[in-house]
C-alpha cells in the first residue's frame, strides 16, 4: 500500500524561494512523492529536504499519466519503490528440492563434518538453513571453502562484540558512581549541546543546495549482473563510506546513481536502512542512464585503464564513476562501456606524483572520492593523493616489498651485459 | 585566568557529548587541529596463527617423533596426551592413520582398529574408515576381506560420499576382485563440482589395464583430455612397468601412441623409467641419452631428421574463426578494441594479401638492450627483408613517436598497421599469422599463454602446436650492433619412431629435453 503526494511547484514559488516539505509524511518508507517542476533540467530543481524515495518527473504529461495510473500499464518494473518482491523462505526452499538436489545436501552436509575436523579454524559451528542455500548454487569445493571462511569471520565478530559489550557493563559498573562526582560536565559546559537532529537539517540544506547548483557526481549502477553477490556487497559498504565523507564536507557533491536494475539488490539496499529513509539523506536514483540526464560533452568516466590522466578538475563536468568490485574477473569493462558510447576516459596521475611499489592501481571507490573531494578543494595532486594506501608506495616497509624481486627490477638497469 | 581555574577548564572534556560536539566544529569547519590517527603503521599485521589440529599433532605434541615411528605404539599414552592438550586434539586417530597410509604400514593400521573397537568410547570417524580401506587396498590382495567388513561399517554411516573419502575408496577398491564398484563412486562426485578431477581415476585407469580392459581405460582418459586435463604421471610410470613385466596388454608403444595423440609429456623421472626400460631389454642393445635438439631438427648424437609437422587448412580456418570470437571479441568488442579497427584491419589484410613474416613491434622495440627501439625493428625487419620476405609489422599508434629515420626506412620495406593505444595488439598479431597461411613466422618473446588458455578446449592443442613449429624460440642483439635470429624448422615435439630408433621428449625445467634412443 502506498499513499501518494502530489506536490507541484508552480513558477512564483520558484522565484519567490524555496520551499519545505513535511519531513514526517516522506520519511515513511511506504509514500511516494512527486515533485513537478516546469523546467526540464533536473539543476533546476527547487526543493529542500526530500528524501531518496521521490519520484521526479520532469514534464506535466508524465504526471497527468501517473495520477490517472496509467504509468503503471507501460512498465511494471518501474514501481520501483514498492518493497514487495517475493523472498522466499530458506526453510521452504530446502523442503522443495529435486532428488539431485537432496543428495548434494546430504553430501554438502557429510563435506562440512569431515573439514569441520581437519580445519575448524576456518569453518563456522553453526549452520542456517540460507547458508545451505547459498552453498547449494556453488560447484566448486575451493569456492565453498571461501565462503565457509567468510561465515566464519562473521561468527568471530559477533563474539568478539559479545565480549566487549559485557567488559563495557563491568567497566560502566564500576566508573558510574565517579562520573558522577568528578564530571558534572555533562549537565554545567560552555559548549553549546549541539543534536543529530541538527546536524542532519545542516547536511540536508548542503545537498539539497548541490542538487541545485553543484558539482554532480555520477555512480554507474549498471554492473550488477557482472558481479558475484560477495562483491555487490562490497559495493555497497563502499558506496555508504562514500556518502558519509560527502555528508560531512562544506561543498559536497549531488550524488546521481543511474543505470540501476528494477530487480537488483542494489535498489532495495537504498530504499530500506537508515540510509534510505530518514533526514539528511539527498541523492538521485534512477533507472535512466546519465547519457539522458546530462550533455554529452560533459560527461567525463573515470576508469583505471585508459590512456590520458586527469591534469585538474573542472567543475563544469560530471565525473563519473564506475560502482564496480572486480576481484574475480578482471576486464576493462569500464573502458568499454565509456567507448561505446564516445565519453572521454581519464585515470589518475598516479605515476607521475607517486612512486610505485607493489600493488594493483585500481583503487577503491571511497577512496576515487576522497581524492576527488580533496582535488576540488585544493588543485594539488600531492596532497589528493594521499588517500591512497601506503602498502603500496614503495616506502612502505612491507614483507612484500621487502622481497628480492622488486630490488632485482631496480638493479638490473645498471649491470652491463654483453648480449641479451 | 587564575591557576586553579586554568586547570579546571583547560581539561578536556571526559563525557562523550562533549566530545562529539568539539569534535564536529572541527570537522565542519576544517580547523588546523585536526584528531586524527594515523590509518597505516609501518609493521605488517601479525596475523594471529591458529593451528590446524595436524599441525598441533605434528608440531606442539610431536606424536611422529615421540610415538610414531616406534614399533610398538601403545596407543593409550597417545590418548592421554591429546586429552590433557585439550578439545582442540580431538581426532588424533585420523591423525595416525595418515601417517600409516603415508608409510603403507598395515600392522600398525590393523592394531589400531583393534585398540579402536575395544575402546568404545571414541567413536571411529568416517575419515580413519575411508583410510584404512585405502590402506588395506594398496597393501596386497590378501586383505580383501578387511576391505569389505569396514565398508559395511562406513555404509552405516553415510549412504553418500564427497571428494576425499571417494578417492580413499577407490585406492581401497582397486586392489580387489570388485573393482569394478569404484565407478558408482566416480557418479557421485558430479553432485560436488562440475570439473573432473585427474588424480581420483588413476588407480581405476591402471587396474583396467591389469586387467586387459583397454576401453573402459581409453574411455576415462578421453574424457580427462576433453576437458583439457592431464592425468597423473603415475598412470604413465605404472604403464612402463607393465610393460616391463609383460603383464596386462600393454606394451611401450600403446604409451607412445597415447602421448603423441593427446600431446601429453612426461616429466624426468617417468623418462628416467623409460631408459632404464630400454637397457633392461633383453635380445637387443639399446643406446639411450639426453639430449638437447636444437632448431636444425637434427639429433646430434644419431644425426636422425625429426619430421617436420603438417596442418590441415579446415583446421586452420576454424582456429582463424575461434582467434576472431574467443581472443578479439571476447565477451564485449569494446574491451580489447572496436568494431571500426576490427573492419579497418581485415580490409588491410584482404587488399596486401599473405604475408611471410609478422613482428610484433612493440616486443621488440621494448627488449632490454640499450639501443634505440626504432633501430632495433629496423635491424630485425632489415633481416628477412634481405632474405627476399614480405613482412608485417604491428604496432600502437605511439610508435610513431619513434625515431623517424628508421621508421622511414621500415615503412619502404615492410608494411606497418598501427592499433589504438587502449587495445591489445596480441590477437591481432595471431590473427594476421593464421590468415595468412601456414608458413608465416611469428617473432615475439611473449609465451602467449594466457591467449592459448582463453581459447578453449577444441583447439588449444593445435594453437600450442602451431606455436611450437612456428615461433621464432630465441634472437640476440650483439654488441657490435647487429641481430641473431633462431629461425624455427617446424619439426614436431613429439615422440618419433624409426625401425632402429625412438626420440621421446619430455619436459624438463621451461623446455623440453630429448630421449635418443638407438638400437
Amino acid at each position: 500500500m502506498t499513499t501518494k503526494v502530489l506536490a507541484t511547484i508552480s513558477n512564483r514559488s520558484l522565484r519567490n524561494g524555496l520551499w519545505q516539505f513535511n519531513s514526517l509524511i516522506m520519511s515513511k518508507p511506504n509514500t511516494q512523492c512527486i515533485v513537478n517542476s516546469c523546467m526540464n533540467n533536473l539543476t533546476s530543481h527547487r526543493c529542500y529536504n526530500i528524501p531518496a524515495h521521490c519520484k521526479y518527473s520532469n514534464t506535466f504529461e508524465k504526471l497527468q499519466e501517473y495520477m490517472r495510473g496509467e504509468d503503471l500499464l507501460d512498465k511494471t518494473e518501474k514501481d520501483v519503490v514498492e518493497n514487495e518482491t517475493v523472498e522466499e523462505n530458506p526453510s521452504d526452499i530446502l523442503a522443495n528440492l529435486n532428488p539431485e538436489q537432496e543428495k548434494t545436501l546430504k553430501i554438502l552436509k557429510l563435506e562440512y563434518q569431515m573439514m569441520s575436523e581437519e580445519n575448524p579454524q576456518n569453518i563456522p559451528e553453526e549452520m542456517t538453513d540460507s547458508m545451505w542455500v547459498e552453498l547449494l548454487k556453488i560447484n566448486s569445493i575451493i569456492a565453498r571453502s571461501k565462503l565457509y571462511r567468510y561465515y566464519k569471520s562473521i561468527e568471530n565478530s559477533k563474539r568478539k562484540k559479545k565480549e566487549e559489550k559485557e567488559m563495557k557493563k563491568e567497566s560502566i559498573e564500576e566508573t558510574s558512581h565517579q562520573v558522577e562526582r568528578e564530571h558534572s560536565f555533562a549537565k554545567n559546559t560552555i559548549f553549546l549541546r549541539i543534536l543529530d537532529k541538527t546536524m542532519n537539517k545542516s547536511f540536508s540544506d548542503r545537498l539539497t543546495k548541490s542538487m541545485q547548483f553543484g558539482p554532480h557526481l555520477v555512480f554507474d549502477l549498471g554492473f550488477e549482473k557482472q558481479m558475484k553477490p560477495r562483491e555487490i556487497k562490497n559495493t555497497v559498504k563502499q558506496l555508504n563510506m562514500c556518502h558519509g565523507e560527502n555528508r560531512w564536507t562544506k561543498d559536497p557533491f549531488h550524488f546521481v546513481f543511474t543505470d540501476t536494475d528494477p530487480k537488483g539488490i542494489f535498489l532495495n539496499s537504498f530504499h530500506t536502512g537508515n540510509h534510505g529513509s530518514g533526514l539528511g539523506n539527498c541523492y538521485t536514483v534512477t533507472d535512466k542512464s546519465y547519457l539522458d540526464l546530462f550533455p554529452k560533452k560533459d560527461l567525463v568516466y573515470l576508469s583505471p585503464h585508459a590512456q590520458r590522466t586527469l591534469k585538474y578538475f573542472n567543475p563544469n563536468s560530471v565525473y563519473i564513476i564506475g560502482a564496480l568490485v572486480d576481484k574475480s574477473v578482471q576486464q576493462k569493462v569500464t573502458l568499454g562501456k565509456a567507448k561505446e558510447q564516445g565519453i572521454s576516459i581519464v585515470k589518475f596521475p598516479l605515476d607521475l606524483h607517486l612512486s610505485w611499489g607493489i600493488g594493483n592501481k585500481c583503487l577503491t571507490l571511497d577512496q576515487t572520492f576522497k581524492i576527488l573531494l580533496r582535488l576540488r578543494e585544493t588543485n594539488d595532486w600531492k596532497e589528493s593523493l594521499q588517500f591512497v594506501p601506503k602498502r603500496k608506495l614503495a616506502e612502505a616497509e612491507h614483507p612484500r616489498n621487502v622481497g628480492e624481486y622488486p630490488k632485482q627490477r631496480q638493479q638490473n638497469n645498471y649491470k652491463k651485459r654483453q648480449y641479451y | 585566568m587564575s591557576g586553579e581555574l586554568r586547570k579546571q577548564y583547560s581539561v578536556r572534556p571526559k563525557s562523550n557529548g562533549a566530545l562529539m560536539t568539539f569534535c564536529r566544529i572541527n570537522h565542519m569547519f576544517r580547523s588546523n587541529f585536526i584528531i586524527s590517527n594515523s590509518s597505516y603503521c609501518n609493521q605488517p599485521k601479525q596475523r594471529q596463527q591458529k593451528l590446524n589440529p595436524y599441525e598441533i599433532f605434528r608440531e606442539e605434541l610431536k606424536l611422529t617423533e615421540q610415538f610414531l615411528d616406534k614399533k610398538h605404539i601403545n596407543f593409550n599414552e597417545i590418548d592421554k596426551v591429546c586429552k590433557e592438550y585439550g578439545t582442540q586434539a580431538r581426532f588424533w586417530q585420523t591423525y595416525c592413520m595418515d601417517h600409516f597410509h603415508h608409510t603403507n604400514d598395515i600392522n600398525h593400521g590393523i592394531k589400531l582398529m583393534e585398540y579402536l573397537e575395544k575402546h568404545s568410547s571414541q567413536k571411529i570417524s568416517l575419515k580413519t574408515l575411508t583410510l584404512f580401506i585405502a590402506l588395506t587396498g594398496s597393501s596386497g590382495h590378501q586383505y580383501q576381506n578387511l576391505v569389505y567388513t569396514t565398508f559395511e561399517k562406513v555404509l552405516k554411516i553415510t549412504d553418500v560420499f564427497d571428494m576425499s573419502s571417494i578417492k580413499y575408496l577407490i585406492q581401497g577398491f582397486c586392489g580387489t576382485d570388485n573393482w569394478r564398484k569404484s565407478l558408482e563412486f566416480l557418479e557421485m562426485e558430479k553432485f560436488q563440482s562440475t570439473t573432473k578431477n585427474a588424480g581420483i581415476r588413476s588407480p581405476i585407469i591402471i587396474k583396467a589395464l591389469y586387467e586387459g580392459d583397454m576401453s573402459l581405460a581409453m574411455k576415462i582418459l578421453q574424457e580427462l583430455a576433453a576437458e583439457g586435463n592431464e592425468p597423473s604421471q603415475r598412470v604413465f610410470v605404472e604403464m612402463v612397468e607393465m610393460a616391463e613385466n609383460k603383464t596386462g596388454t600393454v606394451t611401450i608403444d600403446t604409451l607412445l601412441d597415447l602421448l603423441r595423440e593427446k600431446r601429453w609429456y612426461p616429466d624426468e623421472n617417468t623418462a628416467l623409467k623409460i631408459k632404464n626400460y630400454f637397457l633392461g631389454l633383453q635380445g637387443e642393445e639399446w643406446q639411450c641419452l639426453d639430449t638437447h635438439i636444437k632448431n636444425d631438427g637434427v639429433c646430434p648424437c644419431c644425426g636422425v631428421n625429426l619430421p617436420i609437422a603438417k596442418f590441415n587448412p579446415s583446421d586452420f580456418e576454424n582456429l582463424k574463426k575461434d582467434i576472431m570470437e574467443k581472443l578479439i571479441v571476447a565477451s564485449n568488442v569494446f574491451h580489447n578494441s572496436s568494431p571500426v579497427e576490427i573492419k579497418r584491419f581485415i580490409e588491410f589484410l584482404n587488399t596486401h594479401g599473405p604475408f611471410d613474416v609478422v613482428i610484433d613491434g612493440l616486443n621488440i622495440g621494448l627488449c632490454k638492450t640499450p639501443l634505440n627501439p626504432g633501430v632495433k625493428l629496423r635491424l630485425a625487419v632489415e633481416y628477412f627483408t634481405s632474405k627476399g620476405k614480405k613482412v608485417l609489422v604491428i604496432g600502437k599508434q605511439h610508435m610513431k613517436n619513434w625515431k623517424k629515420e628508421s621508421m622511414r626506412r621500415i615503412q619502404e620495406q615492410a608494411m606497418l598497421f598501427y592499433v589504438d593505444n587502449i587495445s591489445e595488439d596480441d590477437p591481432f598479431i595471431l590473427y594476421a599469422a593464421c590468415h595468412s597461411g601456414e608458413n608465416t613466422m611469428i617473432v615475439t618473446r611473449d609465451f602467449l599463454h594466457n591467449h592459448s588458455t582463453r581459447i578453449g578446449v577444441e583447439y588449444q592443442q593445435l594453437f600450442n602446436k602451431w606455436l611450437q613449429c612456428r615461433k621464432i624460440p630465441k634472437f640476440i642483439y650483439t654488441k657490435s650492433g647487429e641481430i641473431l635470429i633462431w629461425e624455427p624448422n617446424g619439426h614436431e615435439i613429439e615422440p618419433f619412431h624409426t625401425t632402429d630408433s625412438w626420440h621421446i621428449p619430455y619436459r624438463y625445467e621451461d623446455g623440453f629435453k630429448w630421449l635418443c634412443l638407438v638400437k
